[in-house]
Order: structure tokens, then C-alpha cells, then sequence
């Protein structure tokens, strides 16, 4: 070994770098080592070289340098090795190995599954500097030969392709390379190849297995996030939806966007999800552009959205654009694939409590094409074992349909159809009979007129209703609530210069039937009691630009106008000045007829996203905006539940509307493939109308004696890590914030806590989030997720009276207090079988275990009164245990 | 398979639970007023205490000047009668359909307190009550299903007139018989021998049970009142209340020995009273489920005229009272009756007993 002061001696590089007095080479004999034409001059002059034997190792000395200056000689000598050279104290001279390419080296190591090495020759036998690498690539399974496949020096980066024979050769110097070689449908594999004299490699290269990797088109939803222009905008492609652990093994959008920073849920069920403190009544949700109301079957334990048809999600939570809007909080994209346009497949899979099917194909080849999906589920045993006689005589059953068409009119039309269907049934008790369904269809129309200037056109229909059934004879009744809507939207999009403009109208015309109960049998005692409807139009015209101001500076300013009409036939009630709206404070009622205007508000929107590059890769953002909603989700319960209902605004329930400020930073390390961010928001909202204690939501016909006014505030901040490569990829994510409320009537009984702030029931404050994904090998993923949150807010008993025998809680303000803080582990285990065999058939197994230590999280915590005067306090668990699952996922 | 199965269903039963927690509760000290005046005969009690920070003990409000007055121009001041109740004279007042009342008091320290106008809306009474027998699926704490046969009440009222406000109670009575003569001691010398309880009216002497006296706790009769606020949902009901579910009796080794006598009333409310109820109701049976609404602050009808921030519980109600009744023999029980047990006690020391037998038996 050469002197290894050589690493103590970069730190002196930089400061004393004094030229020696440059001594011509001696002569040399032709083809030594590099060692050898080191000592030849170290023993001609006072040179001493230092450096590491390995960084030399078959390095020859081929041409003849004698006469040469030493700086010249070794310039040529080293050039293609990475080496560097430095002279120090008159004597000295220092190789220098550039660590860059040790550096990519290793980055590119991390990324890749194994790495085998083959050895060909040894250092010191041949005399060669430069050798020849010759192999065939070959098929695995089949044994074909694989013309074009592409071998890639990593090292050198430097390529070269497989002949019709798949043979390849390369001519390179001696030393050790990475080797990629890959083909289309076949895996890449990789070898660190130490090569000293010439030699022959043949590679087998395996299938790739289709059912996990189908969509190679890198979707880099990850850097696109990182990269956007507005704040607080997250897409997540179809691979990273796979990777989350779930209950039942399938893919779940809304439980992966609750991973999300910012976005939480009330418990282990309830259909809906709240973003920065927004309530689930404040999300719209768009499936292929189509509203949906309830995103989720069976009280959240599945989501709504077919797990084999969906190509991406998108999550606006900060600044929405411009061309959405109706809801406060944020808008949920979730985009269906198209159909296959040239081979016919399918794909499903067979779980515990459901399974489900899609086909896809073409109708006719590259133009027409066809994607449907459906999924049943049979989980009626699964309540039928649970030993509570209330859910033991329970049922519940869904389905849904999915269908999407598309065409390819021509390079610059593509129309396509998407339609959507969802039953939910759950009966109670075996008497009551709760059933809900979403129907809707929907038409894209995509133009391109130019390539800078496009055109989309939107127009859907749809229905969600539910129905409750009870059937015993002499009370029998059938109570039903549907809204209709349908909307048509267009916008343009135009690119010029450093603009891009987009402008268009959105039009949503809604009619709520507030809801409807009737008898079912003569016998029944029950009347038929139905409430007036309401005829809304929502309509707005947007306009927004995405400016490249230089290279540092993009803004997003963009504007919507919403108008908003509630239509006749409707009755105003008139209630009385100065006393709480009750049903005898009516003093008159106003009736206006159809095609009369009852009602109209109208409201500006401003939008605005800023983002900076500060340089290094790393961006600040920032987000202003305001909207407003004017449909309203009234709930009394702590979950959404799918009885819910939605109230129009009108003279007596004021539209809802809110401003968001955020502020984040974003910065990358890409040599750890780390993408961190921190951002900070603050809201407030107006108008919410929120329930008052007690309040009869049912088939209200005054609703507005039910709800009191108040606003909103929130804020908090957002912490996220992402490893968005390696064999280990994942997130972190934290988020603190308070979502408060606060009445505004100046009338005591109505007051919520005496009018001052008080947690919305879904405030959490903590919450973490924690997965990741390890690629154990080829084929087998492990996954974790970890979730932590603070338990929602209680209202607890403060004593307890006695009326008339009765023993009454007495309870505290609302909210005062919360329930046991939510944690739980889960883990699954995706195992793809062998991919070699059979190539008609990819089939995958899921392994999940849902809450892995057991915690017995609450839902809920409610009081009982005991005989003696106090209040026994208990606790539901609605998943209280650790839950297996298998699903069998495939793919032909 | 089958074990893999077995254990997923095991899995899943204890995966909805409800177990009890502890959790810290703060207490206040809030007045409490409970009574009303019925259609009904005097005398009249309303109850007026304090919640206290020991839940097991309220505090008694003595020394109150409590009036009942109606929109006549009529009134009475109720006398005191001993733990927090105040009385209305046997002959005093009695209230009537379509009149209004209104309870108001003054405590010790001058702090006064007034309830609403409670109006007694007509009552169009109970048509029938009848009962099913039933056997229930149940399952106790160690998560052991169990069968529970026992019987379902249900009322049926008269055709409904305008009003629509109701709620109904009920009292249960059945006859325990006792053995108190059976009692055993054990001597010191590890002997057992018979200790009959002095009111079974038998002795013990020179090694036999000798009765001397007639027994005068070896029957008694028990009662047991609902426990549920019940409220009618008369919203969308045309007609008639039908098959209002007013309880269940368990069938077990004490009632139905002979005969099980039950006795509903039908109380008619006011807009206020049947809210109040509801929020009551609503509190019973609605916690824990995913439907539940939070508890809310349920508030009664008497404000505190001297400190509107003073929240006061509980509700002064008028009402009109139809009953009717029925008896469930034995007979009625479907299958094997169980066979009672042997009670070796004073009966009156059963609770709610009494060794008077009732008019009606």
C-alpha cells in the first residue's frame, strides 16, 4: 500500500497547489503498469507519487511519453479513469479519484433490487487496457433470442443494442462497470461486471410480471406534486394507490388521501373526510368529472371507486383552480382509465367480503374502446358471526358498475363516456331497510384546435338518493331524499409566450327533494308527508392564467364568479323579528311560483397560487383563495352517514363562503430522494350553519329553526417526507391544526357553549402518518402504515337529575373534553406468483392485517346513567381487534 | 381451511366491542325541579334539590315558597313534605283539559324561579294493550349467547284527535312467595340448625319448626316501574298509535309465578314537554351507535327570573293521564314456565315489595 496520508492531504489540495519544476519523463518501456511508470520516475527525480492501488488497477502505459512534461503524460495517461492529479510541496504527486461517479454509483445501487457480480479475468494477467465484451441475450422462459434489447453502461453511460441474433459486443477499457440490460416486457436486470481481458457474457432476461407494473409509464405523480404551481395540490398515480396497506386488501382511495397532511377522518367508519378542518360536506368529489355524494359502501369500511379502473386521484386542499368550485374545503378528482385500444384484458380480484371484475379492450382497434368493472360483496356473513344480537340481525350488501367508452374521433377529437352506479343496502334490526345509491353518467369532449390552444367540454347527469324502508305491517313506510344534478362545463386552454390562459362557464343545476315519507300498506298508520323541493342553478364563469414571470417566478392568478338562483315553487317562511326562529315565530309565508326566483347570491372568487424558486431545489408557494358554497350537509350525527341530508340555500339558510391563505416551503434532496415540506394555512368560514342541540333534521319542513349561524376557523401546519425511490420508498406526514366554531346569535338558548369557540366535532389536533414500502424482492412487497391522531371531541356528563323516575344525564358545554387518542399498525404482504409459466394468467395474493396490535380504538364514548346517580362511561370499538384479510388480485 | 376460517370469525366477533372506560368527570351544582300537575286527583308532588358533587347524595331544598297557579286566576301554595317535596292539599287544586299552569318558587335566599304556561292537552286514551310472547337472542358479558324468553308489551291508543303529544309509562306488579322459615344458622359446634325469621311466624323449639303466628312476609307483592322516557312519534301517524313497543318482561324464576299485572299510562304533552322528552329519549337510546347526535345540554321549562345565566334542570309538566291495564298469566308463557326459586327471606325486604296484596289482584 502506498502512503495513506494520500486522505489527509485533499483537505491541503486547495490551499497549496505550488507547481514543481515540471522535469521531462524518462524513457520508458511500453505496456507496464501504471505502478511501474511511477516508480521509474520516482526513482529518476524527487517525485513521490501517492494514491490508492485500486485506483490504477489496469491502467497501462501503451504509449510512449519519454521527453513529455509529467503534467502532459499523466493528463493522457489517466484521462477516462476519473482521475485527477495535483503536485504539492515541490515533490509530490497527489491522484485524485472524483468522487461524482462513486457517488451516482451508489444512488443508482440503492434503487435496484440485487446486483450480481461476474468477474472476468484478474487484475495483472493481461496486458490489455482495452478488452472486448461479447454475449447473447436470450428470452428466459423461452429460450428466443431478444433482438433490440438495450445493454447500458451505467458507469460509462455509454449503450449499444442486441442484433436479430441477440448478440452485443462492446469495446472498453479495463475496470469494473454496471451492466443494465433491458428489453420491452422483460425485467431489467443488472450486473457489476469487473472486467480485465476479453470475455463473454450471455444474459437471460425474465418477463415482467404485468399485474403490479402495468402502468411503466412512469407516472411521476410524486415530482409533479413537488413541482406544482399551486399549493396544496397532491396527485396520487395508480402505484402509489397500491402500495397502501387496507382493511380488505383492495385498493382505497379515501383511506389513502387520509394519509395525506391535512386530511383526516372521525374514525375507523364514516363516509366522509375532513380537509384542513373543512367538514365532509365541504368536498366535491368528482369521479370522471361526475359529482358523487357518498364516496364510500358500507359506512366507509370500502371506498366507491373501483380499484382495478382508476388511473389516478388528485387532491386540491389549498388553492383550487379557478375552473372548480361549489365546495369550500377542497375538490377529489379521481380520473377512470381508458380501455385497452388494442388488446382485450381483464382483471379482479376475490376477497373475503367482495369481489370484483373488469374487462377492458377494443371495440374497433386504436379507436374505440371499452372499460367496465363491477364489484359485489358478500359480507352478510361477516356480521351474521358477530355476537351483538343488533348487528347479528343485521344486513348489508353493495355493488357497484363502472363503464367508460372511449373514442378516438381523430388526432384532435376524443370523446368519451363514463357512467357510474352504486347500490348500498343495510338493514337494521330486520325491520328497517336503509338502502343509497349514486347513478350518474357523464360525456368529455376533448378538442384540440391548435397545439397550443385546447378545449374541453364536460355535461353530466346524475342521481343520489336513499331510502329508508320499514316494513312491518301496520307501521310500514318508505321515507326518500334524492338530489338530481346535472351539469355542463366547457373551458379553453390556451399556451402563448410564458401564459397559459384557461376561461370557460360551469353550470350545476341541482333539484333536492328534501325528502318524502309515505305508507307502504293500507293498514299503515303512517301519512304521506312530503316536502317541497328546491330548484337551484349554481352557475359561474371562470377565468385563471398561469404566468411564467422568469425563471424564478410563476403566479396563478385566476377569478370565478358564482351565481346562484334557488327556483319557485317555493315557500319563504317569514319569521318574526327579535325571537329565536322557531315554528310559532312564523309570521307570514311567501310564495313564489315556478320559474320565479326565491332566492339569488352571488359571489367573486379570487384565486391566486405563487411560487418562487429559491434555486437548489427548492420552491416557496403560496395560496390565496376564496369560494363559496351554497349546498349545505347538514349532519347531527359525529360521522357522516349516508342520511344526511343537503339543504339549498335560500332567504333563511345564508350560502357558505370561506378564504384560505397558505405558505409553504418545498425542498428536495435528490441524492436522498428525499422531498420535504412544510406549509402553514389559515381559514375562516362564514355563514356555516350548524346544528342546534337537539335539533330534528328528519323531514323538517323549517329546517332553519334547526340551525344556527356561526363561523369557522381554522388553522394549522403541514410537515411531509416523501422517499420517493429505493427499494424502500414511503412518507411521512404531520399535521397540526384546530378547526373551531363559533355561534353568532345574539339569543342565549341558541348559543353553543355562550358563544364562544368551541372544536368542531372533528377537530383532531395531532396527527401522524407514517408508510412505507419495501421491495423485499421481485416479487414479494412488504407494507406498513402507521396512524396516530387525537381522539375527536366529547361532550361529557357533568351530573345527573332525576325526572319522574328518569334518570338524565346533564351534559357539559359541547365538546369540552376528547376520547381516547386513535393509533393503529397495519401491515400487508403482497406476494405476485410466478410470472414465468403462464403467461395468460398474472395472479397476485394480498396479506393484510389491519390494526396488527390490537387497539381498541373508540369510535365513540358515550354515557350510561346508573340507578345510584353516577355515569358509567363506555367506550365502541368498532374495530377493536386485529383484522385479517386475503385477497386473491389477477389479471389476464 | 377450516381452522383458518374458524379463527377469522373469532376474529371478527370481538371486533365491534363496547367496554367501560375511566374517565374523569367534573360536577356542578345545578337546581333541579321535578313534578306536574294531571287531570288526575291530588295531592300533587314536585321535587326540588340540588344536584350535588357526590353524585350518590342531592341536596334537599327545604324552606321554598312554591305555588301552582293556572291562567284562571286560581293558585295554591304547596306545603313542605320532607326531602326536597312540596304537596298540594288533598282537595286543593286539580288540573283540567284546556287549562294552563305554572309552578313558581322562591328559595330561602329570595332567588326566584318560574316555569312556563304548561297547557293539559286533551288525551283520546289507550284502546288496548297487548303482549307477545318472545324468546330474544342475547348475549352476556362473557360473550355467550343466551336465549331470554320474556313478553313484549305493546299499546295501542284511541284514534288520534289534534293533538299528537304523548308519552307513556308503565308499572309492573308481581307476587313473590318466600320461605323466611327455611332459614338455617350454624352452631358453634359446626351443627346446622333451623333459624326461621321471627315474621315467617314459626319457631324453632325442642328440634322442630313450629308455626305460632301467621306469616307476614312470606307474600309480597312487587313493583317495578319503566325506566325509558317514551315518546310518540306522531309526526306522520294518522289514525291511531299502533304497536307503541312499551316494554319487555323477562320471564325468570320470579315473575309469572301466577300472574304478572302491568298498567300503562298515556300522558298528554305540550310542544315543549314532548321535545324535552325526546332529547330524553334520544339520550337513552341513541349513545354509541354511528347514528347517535352528540348528547346535547337537554333543558327543561323553569327559568331563573333573578340570573338568566342560571341554568336550571329538570321540568314542571301538566298532563292528562289515561291508563289501562292488563294482567299475563303464566299460562301464556309458550313452552316450559320456569320453576320458581326458593327465596329464603323477609320479602319485604325485596325492593319495591310490599306485603299488602293490591286491590286488583
Amino acid at each position: 500500500m502506498r502512503p495513506k496520508l494520500l486522505l489527509l492531504s485533499l483537505f491541503l489540495i486547495i490551499s497549496i497547489n505550488i507547481r514543481a519544476q515540471e522535469k521531462p519523463i524518462p524513457k520508458h518501456e511500453l505496456d507496464i503498469s501504471f505502478h511501474k511508470f511511477s516508480k521509474k520516475i520516482e526513482d529518476t527525480y524527487p517525485y513521490k507519487f501517492y494514491y490508492l492501488d485500486e485506483w490504477i488497477d489496469g491502467i497501462k502505459i501503451t504509449k510512449d511519453y519519454s521527453g513529455k512534461s509529467v503534467s502532459e503524460a499523466l493528463t493522457s495517461i489517466l484521462a477516462g479513469n476519473n482521475i485527477n492529479f495535483y503536485f504539492m510541496y515541490d515533490y509530490a504527486i497527489v491522484l485524485m479519484k472524483d468522487p461524482t461517479n462513486d457517488i451516482l454509483r451508489e444512488k443508482f445501487l440503492q434503487n435496484i433490487d440485487t446486483i450480481e457480480t461476474v468477474v472476468i479475468g484478474s487484475p495483472g494477467q493481461s496486458s490489455q487496457t482495452n478488452v472486448t465484451l461479447k454475449g447473447k441475450i436470450m428470452e428466459e422462459s423461452s429460450g428466443e433470442p431478444l433482438a433490440g434489447a438495450t445493454i447500458f453502461i451505467v458507469d460509462l453511460n455509454k449503450g449499444t443494442s442486441s442484433n436479430t441474433s441477440g448478440n452485443y459486443e462492446f469495446n472498453i477499457p479495463t475496470g469494473d462497470y454496471i451492466f443494465a440490460y433491458s428489453a420491452i416486457n422483460q425485467e431489467t436486470e443488472y450486473r457489476l461486471i469487473k472486467i480485465f481481458e476479453d470475455g463473454r457474457l450471455d444474459i437471460e432476461l425474465h418477463e415482467k410480471p404485468l399485474v403490479m407494473d402495468e402502468i411503466t409509464v412512469s407516472d411521476d405523480a410524486i415530482d409533479e406534486n413537488f413541482e406544482s404551481n399551486i399549493t396544496g395540490k397532491t396527485r396520487i398515480g395508480y402505484q402509489e394507490l397500491q402500495k397502501n396497506p387496507t382493511l380488505m386488501g383492495e385498493i382505497d382511495v379515501i383511506k389513502s388521501i387520509q394519509k395525506l397532511p391535512g386530511v383526516s377522518n372521525v374514525g375507523d367508519i364514516g363516509a366522509g373526510f375532513n380537509v384542513r378542518g373543512g367538514s365532509a360536506g365541504e368536498n366535491l368529489i368528482l369521479l370522471d368529472k361526475m359529482m358523487v355524494f357518498n364516496p364510500t359502501h358500507l359506512f366507509g369500511f370500502f371506498s366507491a371507486f373501483h380499484p382495478d379502473a382508476l388511473q389516478d386521484v388528485t387532491l386540491y386542499r389549498g388553492t383550487i383552480p379557478a375552473e372548480m368550485g361549489g365546495r369550500l374545503s377542497s375538490v377529489l378528482d379521481v380520473r377512470q382509465k381508458d380501455g385497452d385500444f388494442t388488446n382485450i384484458s381483464g382483471s379482479g380480484g376475490i376477497g373475503l367480503a367482495t369481489s370484483r371484475l373488469l374487462l377492458e379492450g377494443p371495440i374497433i382497434k386504436d379507436k374505440l374502446s371499452f372499460m367496465t368493472g363491477i364489484r359485489v360483496s358478500y359480507s352478510d356473513w361477516l356480521l351474521n358471526q358477530v355476537k351483538n344480537d343488533d348487528i347479528k340481525n343485521s344486513s348489508a350488501s353493495f355493488a357497484d358498475f363502472t363503464g367508460k367508452l372511449s373514442y378516438k374521433i381523430n388526432q384532435k377529437n376524443k370523446l368519451s363516456l363514463s357512467s357510474y352506479w352504486s347500490n348500498d343496502k343495510f338493514n337494521f334490526f330486520n325491520d328497517t331497510t336503509y338502502q343509497w345509491s349514486n347513478k350518474s353518467i357523464g360525456l368529455t369532449f376533448d378538442h384540440i384546435y391548435n397545439e397550443n390552444f385546447f378545449s374541453e367540454t364536460v355535461a353530466t347527469y346524475g342521481k343520489y338518493e336513499y331510502n329508508v324502508e320499514e316494513t312491518s305491517l301496520l307501521s310500514s313506510f318508505n321515507w326518500n331524499y334524492n338530489i338530481q344534478f346535472a351539469r355542463f362545463s366547457h373551458k379553453f386552454i390556451l399556451e402563448k409566450n410564458k401564459h397559459t390562459f384557461s376561461a370557460g362557464v360551469d353550470l350545476t343545476g341541482y333539484e333536492l327533494s328534501n325528502g318524502e315519507i309515505e305508507p307502504l300498506s293500507e293498514e299503515s298508520n303512517v301519512t304521506n308527508y312530503k316536502l317541497q323541493a328546491s330548484r337551484t342553478l349554481e352557475s359561474a364563469v371562470f377565468i385563471s392564467d398561469e404566468y411564467r414571470v422568469n425563471s424564478k417566478l410563476i403566479i396563478t392568478p385566476g377569478l370565478r364568479w358564482s351565481h346562484y338562483f334557488l327556483f319557485g315553487p317555493q315557500d319563504t317562511y317569514i319569521y318574526e323579528d327579535g325571537v329565536p326562529k322557531t315554528d310559532l315565530s312564523i309570521i307570514d309565508t311567501i310564495q313564489v311560483n315556478r320559474n320565479e326566483t326565491a332566492a339569488t347570491f352571488q359571489g367573486l372568487e379570487p384565486r391566486l397560487s405563487v411560487k418562487y424558486n429559491l434555486g437548489k431545489q427548492a420552491y416557496l408557494k403560496l395560496g390565496y383563495s376564496r369560494s363559496w358554497q351554497y349546498l349545505h350537509l347538514i349532519s347531527n350525527t359525529t360521522a357522516v352517514t349516508p342520511t344526511d341530508v343537503w339543504v339549498a340555500s335560500s332567504k333563511n339558510i345564508s350560502p357558505e363562503y370561506g378564504d384560505q391563505y397558505s405558505l409553504g416551503y418545498f425542498k428536495r434532496i435528490p441524492i436522498k430522494n428525499l422531498d420535504l415540506s412544510i406549509e402553514g394555512f389559515y381559514k375562516n368560514i362564514n355563514d356555516i350553519p350548524e346544528y342546534k342541540d337537539g335539533a330534528d333534521l328528519i323531514l323538517n319542513e323549517h329546517l332553519e329553526t334547526e340551525l344556527v349561524n356561526s363561523k369557522g376557523r381554522v388553522y394549522g401546519v403541514e410537515l411531509l417526507a416523501i422517499k420517493t425511490a429505493g427499494r424502500l420508498t414511503g412518507q411521512f406526514s404531520y399535521t397540526y391544526s384546530r378547526t373551531q366554531r363559533k355561534t353568532l346569535t345574539p339569543y342565549k338558548d341558541l348559543q353553543i357553549n355562550g358563544g364562544s369557540f368551541f372544536p368542531a366535532n372533528y377537530d383532531r389536533p395531532h396527527n401522524l402518518n407514517i408508510s412505507a414500502s419495501y421491495d423485499v424482492s421481485k416479487r414479494h412487497v412488504l407494507s406498513f402504515n402507521f396512524t396516530y391522531s387525537d381522539g375527536i371531541p366529547l361532550t361529557v356528563p357533568q351530573t345527573v337529575f332525576t325526572v319522574d323516575g328518569i334518570n338524565v344525564i346533564n351534559y357539559s358545554d359541547r365538546n369540552k373534553e376528547r376520547i381516547p387518542s386513535y393509533h393503529r399498525l397495519d401491515v400487508s404482504f403482497l406476494v405476485r406468483t410466478s410470472h414465468k409459466k403462464n403467461k395468460k394468467w398474472e395472479g397476485s395474493w394480498v396479506f393484510g392485517i389491519f390494526n396488527i396490535y390490537g387497539r381498541k380504538n373508540a369510535y365513540s364514548v358515550f354515557f350510561e346513567p346508573k340507578s345510584n346517580g353516577n355515569v358509567d362511561a363506555k367506550r365502541l370499538a368498532i374495530l377493536g381487534t386485529f383484522f385479517p384479510s386475503i385477497t386473491y388480485n389477477f389479471k389476464f | 381451511m377450516k381452522p383458518l376460517f374458524f379463527t377469522i370469525l373469532v376474529l371478527i366477533c370481538c371486533a365491534s366491542c363496547v367496554d367501560k372506560i375511566d374517565l374523569d368527570l367534573s360536577k356542578e351544582r345545578l337546581l333541579v325541579v321535578d313534578g306536574m300537575i294531571t287531570d288526575q286527583p291530588g295531592p300533587y308532588l314536585i321535587r326540588l334539590y340540588y344536584t350535588s358533587s357526590d353524585t350518590t347524595r342531592s341536596e334537599n331544598v327545604a324552606n321554598a315558597n312554591v305555588t301552582i297557579s293556572d291562567n284562571q286566576g286560581n293558585s295554591e301554595q304547596l306545603t313542605y313534605a320532607g326531602n326536597g317535596y312540596y304537596r298540594t292539599a288533598t282537595d286543593g287544586i286539580r288540573g283540567e283539559v284546556g287549562r294552563s299552569y305554572k309552578l313558581s318558587f322562591n328559595l330561602e335566599d329570595g332567588q326566584r324561579y318560574e316555569s312556563a304556561m304548561e297547557k293539559i292537552m286533551p288525551n283520546v286514551g289507550i284502546d288496548s294493550l297487548y303482549f307477545d310472547y318472545l324468546v330474544k337472542k342475547v348475549t352476556n358479558h362473557n360473550n355467550v349467547a343466551l336465549d331470554e324468553p320474556g313478553f313484549d308489551v305493546n299499546i295501542v291508543s284511541n284514534v288520534l284527535g289534534d293533538n299528537k303529544q304523548y308519552r307513556w309509562r308503565w308499572t309492573g306488579v308481581y307476587y313473590v312467595k318466600t320461605n323466611p322459615e327455611l332459614r338455617t344458622k350454624k352452631n358453634p359446634d359446626g351443627s346446622v340448625v333451623p333459624d326461621p325469621i321471627p315474621c315467617s311466624g314459626y319457631v324453632y323449639e325442642g328440634g322442630f319448626l313450629v308455626q305460632v303466628a301467621p306469616c307476614e312476609c312470606c307474600e309480597c307483592w312487587l313493583t317495578e316501574y319503566s325506566q325509558n322516557s317514551l315518546v310518540s312519534e306522531g309526526k306522520f301517524v294518522s289514525d291511531r298509535f299502533q304497536d307503541v313497543f312499551a316494554t319487555h318482561i323477562k320471564v325468570d324464576k320470579r315473575r309469572f309465578i301466577e300472574k304478572y299485572y302491568i298498567e300503562v299510562e298515556q300522558l298528554s304533552l305540550t310542544q315543549d314537554a314532548l321535545n324535552f322528552w325526546k332529547l330524553i329519549a334520544t339520550q337513552q337510546q341513541g349513545t354509541g351507535t354511528i347514528f347517535a347526535p352528540p348528547p346535547a345540554t337537554i333543558r327543561g321549562n323553569i327559568q331563573a327570573l333573578d340570573n338568566e345565566d342560571e341554568l336550571v334542570l329538570g321540568y314542571f309538566g301538566a298532563s292528562s293521564i289515561k291508563t289501562k291495564s292488563i294482567f299475563i298469566y303464566r299460562s301464556d308463557i309458550e313452552g316450559v314456565a320456569p320453576l320458581p326459586e326458593v327465596i329464603i327471606r323477609d320479602c319485604r325486604t325485596l325492593p319495591n315489595a310490599s306485603n299488602v296484596r293490591p286491590d286488583f289482584w
